[in-house]
């Protein structure tokens, strides 16, 4: 039974490194935003609602 | 995956000298009466995988049970130890913890990488299972069981991601609609509305409309851009004018302001709410104070010590002698035992820094707006009042989150913090009063209209684009969030469901087995969801035909401790990637005789694969094992306590002369005199037990604890008595009176230095002695010589095959 179960990392790898890019209609800034902040071992709520809100200041400005 | 070839425990728990299993990968059946001390070995085997004893953590007993490991009769020098060397020899490690300046610390002989990957993939494992550990997973609550289950699968990662998610999902939602961008977006096109007449939706209609209200100006060229317009405005723009404009435009801002703020007001009550509830379940509880009291004097007393200028072997607070390094490991331990209480501390400071976000925006507007030098004006003193008492309700919030929660001290009610109803309400009609003031004071001027009504507008205007941008990025990200929520639901769900469905299968499997035929069938690990939120997991079974829950109202305790087995070895067969070996301590106890045989051939049959170190103290069911396993490469000891010795394995004479005779070809000394000892007294006991040697009466137990001394003693004067000069000048027992205290100082007495020289001539004469009793006919049945086989006509003492044999008066 054991190779068919995955470990709850390989469900946390499996699906930021692959399933999350195949999401239809999700936004590419803030998947790139999730990818990173799970890589780097950061992945708090905290951290992601800054690195949201900083990205969407930085597309205001942009639009300006 | 590995096995293990030996352990050998000294000075842990129950054990006081050496307690050596010499396994080599096989399995072992160990005896011990209650109170032998043999749960010392699946203690030492917790302590060194897991760096801590669960049974033993206490309030008394501190650092996860450490400080109960070693064995309190040894001396203040001596080390306890667990070496364990395995199958793959780079795992070999020797665990021990010692004494140092009257401070417990511990160390492991192997650093290497490959051991500490190892160990840190075996403390998820699940390798030891006692009798107490069993049912507390089945009786459990639906939540803790998903815990436990979450903790063993490794799901607590998962469920925490899905946990951040969720949060951040919330907080967008939150965000959006605590912005309510459709409000403000709809007071801005109220004021298009108010000077244009109608709304605006694209830049060429605001330029027309600005056109068509430029005529009667008759303005020297139309515009045809936005940009245009502020060129146009300077056209017609008066001083005295701009001044009236500006005191428009502050009005609306105020306006707006009072406008929007409810919908924020009400946002940070609901989460103020939330705030005072974490904080109070935290500040009521003294004993959560007491803890982080602690915690912030162990953290403090880390940094202190991390500094450089703290050099010093000694203790900063109490001033006694102390390692500095021991002591920063023991604080950090101490603040890792505080693991739960800081989570808790860290959901109160997020939800603290997020209402301090939420507070933050319109405060800091406000401020901003007050700073505005309309304020000054004695026309708007009444204005300036009501937005202070606005700034001041936001820093009233903001100041009940600046109290600790170690302060004795009580957050503010929600209602204390109310806002008077009247102060936005206030602030918006005065506004409105005043810019119908401005208008009607205005009212013949059409270049002021005109100039007043592009300005407003264009403003409100650009606000709106603003607004727009900003809920078009945040919808978006909300939107996004939401689907990778959900997305991320269903794989964990669906991992969940798989893991459950294969687990379900093997636990009623092996539940199964132990229980045939009987009314509980199908059992299920069911997972429970509560408000799209996996709340907790059930045991479901069928019995007598019908889908119930939970087991402990339908199982008697015998099944449950069952199912409690079955879990337990269920978990093994999943996830126990790097240990092939478990513990099961006495785990039978309260089983009934069916279940007893039941579970000793699921061990035999199932895992037959897997080496097991079973202890039990139920001598039947022990027997019954024994003979299970006769002949499948299985390992039988038993293990005793005496008071000098501690816990000890029973070892059969062969296994320890072999251990002998090795350990004097090494000429290691180490343990040497105690081996030989024991092997010593076995020998005599058994030449004793033969000749039917005559001692002092003992009761029970204690009656097998004879010392050597005492055997040989009594061996001479019954040979005196009954034997002839053939034995009587046998020179052999009366060299071993005179240096049995080798074996004794080896043993016991540190500052007596042992040289192997001494140990070889003090084997020899144990060998010579035994050369004497024993026969060396390999074909010979029964070697010792004994009164059994006495001969009556040739009056002669003799071994099972004769060859051995010596006069003997009876």
């Amino acid at each position: 039974m054991d190779e068919k179960i995955k470990s709850g990392k390989e469900i946390l790898d499996e699906f930021f490194n692959f399933t999350l890019k195949e999401i239809p209609n999700v936004d590419e800034g803030v998947a790139r935003v999730l990818l990173n902040l799970y890589q780097n071992n950061k992945l708090t709520a905290r951290n992601l609602s800054n690195a949201l809100s900083e990205m969407r200041e930085e597309q205001a400005n942009d639009k300006d | 995956m590995t096995k293990i070839k030996s352990i050998n425990i000294r000075g842990l728990r129950g054990v006081k000298e050496n307690l050596p299993l010499e396994l080599d990968g096989k399995s072992i059946l160990i005896y011990g009466d209650s109170g032998s001390g043999k749960s010392s070995i699946a203690d030492a085997l917790e302590w060194f995988y897991y760096d801590r004893v669960e049974h033993l953590v206490s309030e008394e007993i501190g650092r996860g049970g450490i400080e109960a490991m070693r064995n309190i009769l040894l001396d203040g020098s001596e080390v306890g130890s667990i070496k364990i060397q395995y199958t793959t020899k780079e795992f070999d490690s020797e665990k021990n913890i010692y004494l140092k300046k009257d401070s417990l610390s511990h160390d492991c002989s192997n650093e290497s990488p490959e051991f500490s990957a190892f160990l840190g993939a075996s403390a998820n494992e699940n390798l030891i299972l006692r009798y107490r550990d069993l049912v507390p997973f089945i009786i459990a609550t639906k939540k803790q069981k998903l815990d436990e289950l979450s903790k063993v699968i490794g799901f607590g990662q998962v469920t925490g991601t899905r946990t951040i998610l969720k949060t951040v999902v919330n907080d967008l939602k939150r965000e959006l609609k605590i912005k309510d961008f459709d409000n403000q977006i709809s007071n801005q096109q109220g004021h298009i509305i108010e000077n244009f007449g109608h709304n605006i939706i694209s830049d060429k209609q605001f330029v027309d409309t600005v056109n068509r209200l430029m005529e009667p100006l008759k303005p020297a060229k139309k515009i045809t851009i936005l940009g245009e317009i502020d060129g146009i405005l300077k056209l017609i723009e008066q001083p005295p004018d701009s001044k009236i404009i500006e005191l428009q435009v502050f009005y609306n801002k105020v306006s707006d302001l009072a406008s929007n703020v409810p919908n924020r007001l009400e946002g940070i009550r609901e989460s103020y709410n939330g705030y005072l509830k974490q904080f109070q379940d935290i500040a009521s509880d003294i004993e959560k104070i007491k803890k982080l009291i602690m915690e912030n004097l162990l953290t403090a007393g880390i940094k202190v010590l991390q500094s450089p200028a703290m050099v010093e072997d000694k203790c900063p607070l109490c001033l006694q002698p102390k390692n500095r390094s021991e002591l920063l490991k023991e604080l950090e331990i101490r603040i890792m035992e505080l693991d739960k209480l800081r989570a808790e501390t860290l959901r109160l400071s997020e939800a603290k820094e997020s209402l301090q976000g939420e507070i933050d925006e319109p405060h800091q507007l406000t401020k901003a707006l007050l700073l505005d030098e309309h304020f000054q004006s004695e026309d708007n003193k009444q204005l300036k009042v009501k937005a202070e008492q606005l700034k001041t309700h936001f820093e009233n919030y903001l100041a009940e989150l600046e109290i600790d929660v170690l302060e004795a001290r009580k957050l503010k009610a929600p209602k204390e913090l109310a806002l008077d109803k009247t102060v936005l309400s206030g602030m918006a009609d005065f506004c409105r009063q005043k810019g119908d003031e401005l208008k009607t004071s205005k009212t013949d001027d059409l270049r002021f209209e005109v100039h007043s009504k592009i300005v407003l507008s264009k403003q409100a205007y650009s606000e709106i684009k603003k607004l727009e941008r900003e809920k078009e990025l945040l919808t978006r990200q909300h939107a996004t969030l939401e689907t990778v929520y959900s997305q991320f639901v269903k794989r964990q769900e669906g991992a969940l469901k798989a893991f459950l469905t294969r687990f379900s299968t093997d636990i009623n499997g092996l539940y199964q087995f132990m229980n045939p035929n009987e009314n509980v069938k199908d059992i299920k690990l069911i997972p429970i969801e509560k408000d799209d939120e996996l709340a907790g997991i059930t045991i479901q079974f069928e019995f007598l035909k019908n889908e119930v829950a939970p087991p402990h109202k339908y199982l008697s305790e015998s099944h449950l401790n069952c199912l409690g087995i079955a879990f337990f070895l269920t978990s093994v067969i999943a996830f126990n990637k790097e240990n092939k070996f478990l513990v099961l301590d006495d785990v039978i106890s309260s089983f009934d005789s069916m279940h007893r045989k039941r579970f000793a051939d699921l061990l035999n049959e199932e895992f037959s694969d897997y080496q097991i170190i079973l202890l039990t103290h139920e001598k039947n069911w022990f027997d019954y094992v024994a003979n299970m396993v006769k002949g499948k490469d299985w390992k039988i000891a038993a293990v005793k306590w005496s008071e000098e010795r501690g816990t000890y394995v029973d070892e059969p004479p062969e296994t320890i002369k072999q251990r002998i005779e090795t350990n004097i070809k090494a000429s290691n000394v180490e343990g040497l005199g105690n081996n030989i000892r024991i092997y010593l007294e076995r020998v005599l006991k058994e030449i004793a037990f033969n000749l039917k040697v005559k001692v002092d009466f003992l009761y029970n137990d204690t009656n097998e604890d004879r010392m050597s001394y005492e055997l040989l003693s009594d061996l001479k004067s019954k040979i005196n008595k009954h034997g002839t000069d053939e034995l009587k000048k046998e020179p052999v027992i009366g060299r071993l009176l005179t240096s049995i205290f080798i074996g004794s100082k080896g043993s016991h007495d540190s500052s007596f230095d042992l040289k192997i020289g001494d140990l070889k001539a003090f084997w020899e004469d144990i060998k010579e002695l035994e050369s004497l009793f024993y026969c060396d006919s390999a074909s010979c049945k029964d070697k010792c010589v004994s009164l059994r086989h006495y001969d009556d006509i040739g009056k002669r003492i003799r071994c099972g095959c004769g060859n051995k044999a010596y006069d003997w008066k009876r």
